[in-house]
């Protein structure tokens, strides 16, 4: 992680102070785009989610062949099991590399589905206009108002049988893209105040052409933000709640710290590894969403200061 | 009342009793306010007012693209080739944009979307209309760029607009309005936002098109040098209404209305040793609270007690020549000169190319 210092405070850094003054090793600062430092987030998520898919071949232990040898059980983390293992001597790196596995595809399940019907929700109620337009919004203001967190306790802490994955990334997605259709609305509505829009339509282009031909490049950057900060907010979520015992059926990263966490003085692996997992995650895709709307918002650029 | 002096067929377009009303906070502005034209196939009329008079939301209504809170009021009527754009269904009306009836918008700086090639946006007007596959509407597209003096279109077409110059985006804007040939095209002050020498090549090529395709052209200006050497037919618009219409040449020799008088003595001359512009005194008052009578009366030199409370019809002056002004009917008050409490029209200046600093807030320069 020698390399990590240089990048993590520039891609970490706050919007408003962009620049990115990185210690040379011949002792003078220099100044860094921050437009050349989006690929290493990128790389991280990109190796993490690598990891992830080929988790299967990749992982060194198969999960299935627990034994109940008691020389192999709860060991700390060594060459052979580089973060230890459980109670039933299953090897907590691919544990983690499983955990994360579900985690991700929760996190991207379910903005995926958040982002569909937000953005086609938000996207119509512009282009509608007029009364339909205000009903739309004022929905999604009603919505946003009722707590997310408390509702999707409530309804997997009230369910009997424990909520498969895909069945909580449906639930996640659903309760989850009023924001986003408040966004799109927005962005859409701005738009549609352009000349061009006009002109477009004055030659005759209908209105779904005038969406996705003309309008959704435009979106694009929006929508990119969106889903990758999107991911690292839902993950949090998901984790918080597995935390407290009401996630999905699946071993995601919070539901192994949250196991973990009990015997924490005994055996801090378990609970470390998945907890270090999450945060790295979340981090990935902050930095990223991050560092693209820093790529797409070029007119940031003159106003970095240059020391 | 012979309202054209070439209605032989029917017009191509006809509108009849417009009105087209914005409900605002401050109340309702009747931008147009019973506005009612022709134009036969093949002509080009002259649409000319200053800036707030209605020209340019005739020319969106005619699409029906009025941005809301405008409103196209019942009662009005836009004949065009058989239909009621009024009232058409929005599917066909759609069908018509582009394809029968194209507008040229003012602005080819914004009137492009900026992430879209401009050959795939003139293109798209063929690809819309038409059962073109993708490559022959692009090979219609460049086709017609060339067509409108764009130098090496093949490569330009692959070219965003923010890579294109002014006068080049507006014959992008002049291919994506012609290249189906339409019967009418409405262009709202196409040459306003370009160079004067850019401006004469854009009128050429507008003429050349015309000449060759014989459309139909509603040129919508502030501009009576554009008019004159383009149109034969001028309407005068001033508040929302039409004041004046006649053949272009009427118009120059004889303006009937006092709103076209002073306009055309607004145009400086060449040779004119006046060190002062004319201008008319006053601005256009706000459409939710046109004046009573005559709407242009605060701001006439004519001005008499009957125009404060009888608002004048379009009177006919001569064949196709028509004005909204009671001196019509009393062509003595005109004799009888300047009424009391109004200035001198000419007390307003600014220097022909002066910097806007220079413009009296009050004055009305063309």
């Amino acid at each position: 992680m020698s390399r990590a210092s240089g990048w993590t405070r520039g891609s970490a850094a706050d919007a408003s102070s962009l620049a990115v003054t990185v210690a040379g090793t011949d002792g003078n600062v220099r100044v860094t785009s921050e437009r050349t430092n989006w690929h290493r987030p990128v790389a991280l998520l990109l190796l993490f989610m690598g990891l992830v898919l080929i988790a299967p071949s990749f992982a060194p232990y198969d999960l299935a062949q627990q034994t109940t040898v008691s020389a192999t059980k709860n060991q700390a983390p060594s060459l052979l099991h580089p973060m230890g293992t459980d109670a039933t001597d299953r090897d907590v790196f691919t544990l983690v590399l499983r955990g994360a596995q579900i985690s991700l595809s929760i996190g991207l399940g379910s903005v995926s589905i958040a982002l569909l019907i937000g953005a086609a929700y938000g996207a119509l109620a512009a282009m509608l206009g007029g009364w339909r337009e205000t009903l739309l919004m004022r929905i999604t203001d009603v919505s946003l108002a009722v707590p997310r967190f408390l509702i999707l306790l409530a309804v997997t802490s009230i369910s009997v049988k424990a909520f498969t994955s895909l069945q909580l990334m449906l639930l996640i997605g659903c309760t989850g893209w009023f924001g986003m259709a408040r966004l799109m609305r927005g962005e859409v509505s701005a738009l549609l105040q352009r000349d061009w829009v006009l002109a477009a339509q004055a030659t005759g282009v209908h209105r779904l052409r005038l969406a996705v031909h003309h309008l959704f490049p435009h979106l694009v950057p929006m929508l990119l933000v969106f889903t990758t900060i999107g991911i690292g907010h839902t993950i949090v979520l998901e984790a918080a709640l597995a935390f407290l015992g009401a996630g999905g059926s699946g071993a995601s990263l919070g539901f192994l710290l949250h196991s973990g966490s009990s015997i924490f003085a005994s055996t801090w692996w378990l609970a470390v590894f998945p907890g270090l997992a999450i945060v790295l995650l979340v981090f990935a895709c902050n930095a990223l969403g991050d560092a693209l709307r820093d790529v797409f918002s070029p007119e940031q650029v003159h106003s970095w200061p240059t020391t | 009342m012979t309202a054209s002096n070439a209605a032989t067929s029917d017009p191509l377009l006809s509108v009849n009793a417009l009105r087209v009303y914005f409900a605002t906070p401050e109340g309702v502005a009747r931008a147009v306010d019973g506005v009612s034209f022709t134009v036969n196939a093949g002509e080009t009329v002259g649409l000319v007012g200053e800036s707030g008079c209605g020209k340019s939301v005739t020319a969106l209504s005619l699409l029906r693209l009025v941005p809301p809170p405008g409103r196209i009021e019942p009662g009005s009527s836009i004949r065009f080739a058989g239909n009621d754009l009024a009232t058409l269904p929005t599917e066909q009306l759609r069908q018509l944009r582009g394809n029968r009836l194209a507008m040229i918008f003012q602005e080819p700086m914004t009137a492009l979307n900026p992430v879209l090639t401009v050959g795939d946006q003139v293109a798209e007007v063929v690809r819309v209309h038409t059962n073109a596959s993708r490559a022959e509407a692009w090979d219609r597209a460049v086709e017609m760029l060339a067509q409108t003096g764009i130098a090496d279109p093949a490569a330009r077409a692959r070219q965003y607009p923010h890579e294109l110059s002014g006068g080049m985006r507006q014959r992008v804007m002049i291919a994506m309005a012609l290249i189906l040939e339409p019967q009418l095209v409405i262009a709202d002050e196409p040459t306003t936002a370009l160079d004067v020498t850019i401006q004469a090549q854009i009128l050429e090529l507008l003429r050349e098109m015309r000449d060759r395709t014989g459309l139909a052209l509603l040129l919508i200006t502030h501009d009576l040098g554009v008019v004159a050497e383009m149109a034969s037919r001028v309407i005068v618009m001033y508040a929302g209404e039409i004041v004046e219409e006649a053949p272009v040449n009427a118009l120059f020799d004889n303006p009937s209305h006092p709103y076209s008088e002073g306009l055309l003595a607004a145009i400086p001359r060449l040779g004119d040793l006046a060190d002062r512009l004319r201008t008319i005194r006053g601005t256009v008052p706000s459409p939710t609270a046109w004046p009573s009578g005559c709407r242009f009366r605060d701001r006439c030199q004519y001005a008499f007690e009957r125009c404060a409370t009888e608002a004048p019809q379009l009177l006919p002056v001569a064949p196709g020549h028509r004005a909204r002004c009671h001196l019509i009917q009393e062509p003595h008050r005109r004799l009888a000169g300047v009424n009391a409490h109004a200035a001198p029209a000419a007390h307003a200046a600014h220097a022909a190319h002066a910097a806007h600093a220079n413009v009296p807030p009050t004055g009305v320069a063309l």
